[in-house]
């Protein structure tokens, strides 16, 4: 029993089903991944910018060639060359 | 890079203005609608939320569908298509009728007996490539070919794939052993020609001969008879002799000698062989005159050079020859005539250990003549059985 817990505590690479904002950065092939969970809404999605909204504020991703995957759990993943990332605190 | 589950299940891909991607991505987010944007507002989405994808942007948002793409939209396209099926199942069946044929026969185990002999003495039991292996009894095929053979103690076939692989175990030659003739009776060992004698060991009997005696072919050097001091009786003597003796090894080269040369390759017959079935593409009728070989020759083809392929392309073809006379000049002739005498004394010497050679040559009416005196030392001994009459 204890190993099955241990088992299911890796991570799995699977976006998590968390509501809470969360981010998580990994370097990927096209330059990086930002998996961002408790995401509610996009303000602002060009090749250079873009511009996620949670309940507690605003992220601003820059950077080059990025894209959008938009999974079911509230969470996004950015690709692409990522140059600044910025948070903002404060009501959308 | 689209998910593989949408690559199977299918996808399509919705195109939207750049100005509204914002929009389109916020309400694919509320609605836990999977997609993949990018940002020149196209993006792909899975063909099962295609319905809920048009409730949201129907009406809100201008957009256009491309059609479903993946496997599933490949299988859509295409499921009215009977060339399709029809493929599909000559395929199955083809599959199943050559992966129940017999594609090569391999064997493992023959030191002696060689590949094809076996692959020979199996066809005649009825076992070939091109066989189908649903109609053999590999078990009837062994029992009948061990019955049969006599070079063959034991013998496997195994199916791997569609390839048989054939162990088979020789039997051991009765009379090549020390042990099998010991036991047949008893023996003396004579010389097997004149020499000196340099080296003596006995085994088993009697020594009869000293290490310096010169003896002739047939004496006796080691006797079977055990004198009556030692127990009397009779024994299978045993022993290595080594003799000194002289030989003179000589070749004559004639001045004139034929040239053989190849005048043109006509083609006979030209067969395809696959599995059992042959093909006979080509053939000339008529006789060949003069003199010629015929040569048959047979391409096999193997996929990487590992897996032969159950095809054969055999070509049988006469090669003509015309001979012509020539004459040596005299550096030409004694070099030929050292290679010969080199030839003849490798042979000669095979199993001696030469001492002195001298080797000389002389110009002839008819050509020129080398030879060699050597002096080599050989086991003289040769075994004389005999037999005792009561």
């Amino acid at each position: 029993m204890t190993d099955k817990k241990k088992n299911n505590d890796k991570p799995t690479g699977i976006a998590p089903s968390l509501s809470s904002f969360h981010l998580e950065a990994n370097r990927s092939r096209r330059g990086m991944s930002l998996l961002v969970g408790g995401i509610i809404g996009i303000s602002d999605f060009s090749d250079e910018s873009v511009i996620l909204m949670s309940h507690t504020g605003r992220v601003s991703v820059l950077g080059r060639r990025l894209s959008i995957c938009v999974y079911e759990n509230n969470t996004v993943e950015i690709s692409g060359r990522v140059e600044d990332i910025r948070f903002t605190y404060g009501k959308n | 890079m689209v998910r593989i589950d949408c690559l199977i299940f299918g996808y399509r891909r919705v195109r939207i203005s750049p100005d509204e991607l914002s929009l389109a991505t916020s309400i694919l987010l509320r609605s836990g609608i999977h997609s993949k944007i990018a940002s020149d507002g196209s993006f792909t989405v899975r063909e099962r939320d295609m319905e809920r994808l048009r409730r949201l942007f129907d009406g809100r948002l201008e957009y256009e569908v491309s059609e479903i793409l993946g496997l599933y939209g490949k299988y859509r396209r295409t499921q009215c298509k009977a060339g399709i099926f029809a493929g599909v199942l000559l395929s199955v069946f083809l599959f199943g009728y050559f992966s129940n044929l017999v594609w090569d026969i391999r064997i493992e185990g023959n030191e002696s007996i060689p590949d094809s002999a076996v692959i020979y003495a199996l066809s005649e039991k009825g076992f070939a490539v091109g066989d189908r292996w649903s109609a053999l009894d590999r078990s009837k095929v062994e029992a009948e070919l061990l019955k049969d053979s006599d070079d063959i103690a034991w013998i496997n076939i195994n199916r791997r794939g569609s390839v048989a692989y054939v162990t088979v175990a020789e039997k051991e030659k009765n009379g090549s052993g020390g042990e099998n003739t010991q036991s047949r009776g008893y023996a003396n060992i004579v010389a097997a020609a004149d020499c000196v004698i340099e080296e003596l060991t006995v085994t088993r009997g009697t020594p009869v001969v000293k290490v310096g005696d010169s003896v002739k072919a047939g004496e006796l050097l080691i006797s079977g008879v055990i004198p009556p001091e030692a127990g009397g009786g009779f024994c299978y003597a045993e022993g290595v002799v080594i003799g000194r003796m002289s030989d003179t090894v000589s070749v004559d080269v004639p001045r004139q000698y034929s040239v053989k040369t190849q005048k043109k390759n006509e083609l006979l017959t030209k067969t395809v062989k696959i599995f059992n079935f042959s093909i006979n593409i080509f053939e000339r009728y008529g006789n060949s005159s003069g003199e010629y070989d015929i040569i048959n020759d047979i391409d096999t083809f193997s996929l990487f050079g590992k897996a032969k392929l159950p095809i054969e392309v055999s070509s049988k073809y006469t090669v003509s020859y015309e001979t012509t006379e020539a004459v040596y000049n005299d550096s030409e002739i004694v070099s030929v005539a050292m290679q010969r005498l080199n030839s003849a004394l490798v042979s000669r010497l095979a199993l001696a250990d030469l001492v002195r050679i001298r080797t000389y040559g002389e110009y002839t009416d008819s050509g020129y003549s080398a030879s060699s005196d050597i002096v080599f030392l050989s086991d003289v001994a040769r075994v004389l059985e005999f037999d005792i009459e009561n």
